[in-house]
């Protein structure tokens, strides 16, 4: 297969003599483009900006968030450990009650005397 | 008229686009301004053989509008004109789906020809008018290889990046334009 002739200088220059010619703009075409232009902020400077402030949001929402994240913690915690009803702390009191009693109360003070209470009685009488 | 821009031209030019672009990006609107300036008259030219002629200012608006939001997204390894030139591209394939659902585009052009017609000799608009509907007669893709090469002198390279298309493909739709657009001047009487 032939290669392609590059260049047809005979066409070429033909088109090119009489090329249709654009219509001129309209004057304020260029006013038009501007005026757009400056109603779109684009680009970098935009970008620069926007990741600016978004750097300065990191810098102070990240402390935060970590104090937020802290406190939302505890104060789960506190919320949601169980709490005991009335029946419950009823039934805690008196066994602490008995318990203390017990404690406080004369007790044996010896394994003797804790098995056999009345060996230890005649023995004293 | 159209101006053709030497190889020293175009590099000092792509050395300040990009020095504009540097500054746009940072939101240097009066820089963008100059960009506007350098490129809209070609912008235009490429766009006037491809698409209707009664919008071409809102595409040429459109164009740089697009240009402008997607600054930050353009690789400054590239150059600024082949990234317009795409974004041109783009524009004008939207522009051709929504006007294919109105009017013809053959249409629209033999409209715009009488418009051009001043103090020029009445062979030239002659020829002027054969090579607007032999232009018209082509594919799009035909014709748009036509006018940034042969009208435009863009680089095959250049224009296989601006399209998206491989080099290949450039040279094979310019041979094929070119061929067609030859046979329709020779069947109006044209000897080239």
């Amino acid at each position: 297969m032939s290669p392609l002739p590059e260049d047809d200088p005979q066409l070429t220059d033909f088109l090119k003599q009489y090329r249709p010619i654009a219509p001129v703009a309209d004057p304020k075409l260029e006013q038009r483009v501007m005026a757009l232009v400056e109603k779109v902020p684009h680009s970098l400077a935009t970008q620069h900006a926007n990741r600016r402030r978004f750097r300065q949001r990191v810098v102070w929402l990240l402390p935060t968030s970590i104090a937020a994240g802290l406190v939302a913690i505890g104060g789960s915690q506190l919320l949601f450990s169980p709490q005991p009803t009335e029946a419950e702390l009823a039934e805690l009191e008196t066994f602490i009650e008995s318990t203390w009693q017990g404690t406080v109360a004369e007790q044996p003070t010896t394994e003797t005397e804790e098995l056999y209470p009345l060996v230890g009685e005649g023995a004293v009488n | 008229m159209f101006v053709v821009q030497t190889e020293s031209d175009d590099n000092h030019s792509e050395a300040d686009d990009s020095v504009l672009v540097q500054r746009s990006l940072r939101g240097d609107t009066q820089s963008f301004r100059l960009l506007y300036r350098r490129h809209q008259q070609r912008v235009r030219a490429i766009f006037y053989p491809l698409c209707d002629g009664s919008v071409l200012d809102d595409l040429v608006q459109e164009v740089f509008l697009r240009a402008w939001k997607g600054l930050p997204k353009f690789r400054q390894t590239a150059k600024f004109s082949t990234w317009l030139y795409r974004i041109a591209w783009n524009v004008a394939s939207d522009q051709r789906q929504a006007a294919a659902k109105g009017r013809s585009q053959l249409e629209v052009l033999s409209q715009h020809a009488p418009i051009q017609q001043n103090s020029v000799d009445v062979m030239h608009l002659h020829y002027q008018d054969l090579v607007q509907r032999g232009l018209v007669q082509l594919s799009l893709d035909h014709r748009t290889v036509l006018v940034l090469h042969d009208l435009e002198e863009i680089t095959q390279k250049e224009i296989a990046e601006i399209l998206e298309i491989p080099i290949g493909t450039v040279k094979s739709r310019l041979f094929h334009a070119r061929a067609a657009m030859r046979q329709f001047l020779e069947t109006e009487g044209v000897q080239l």
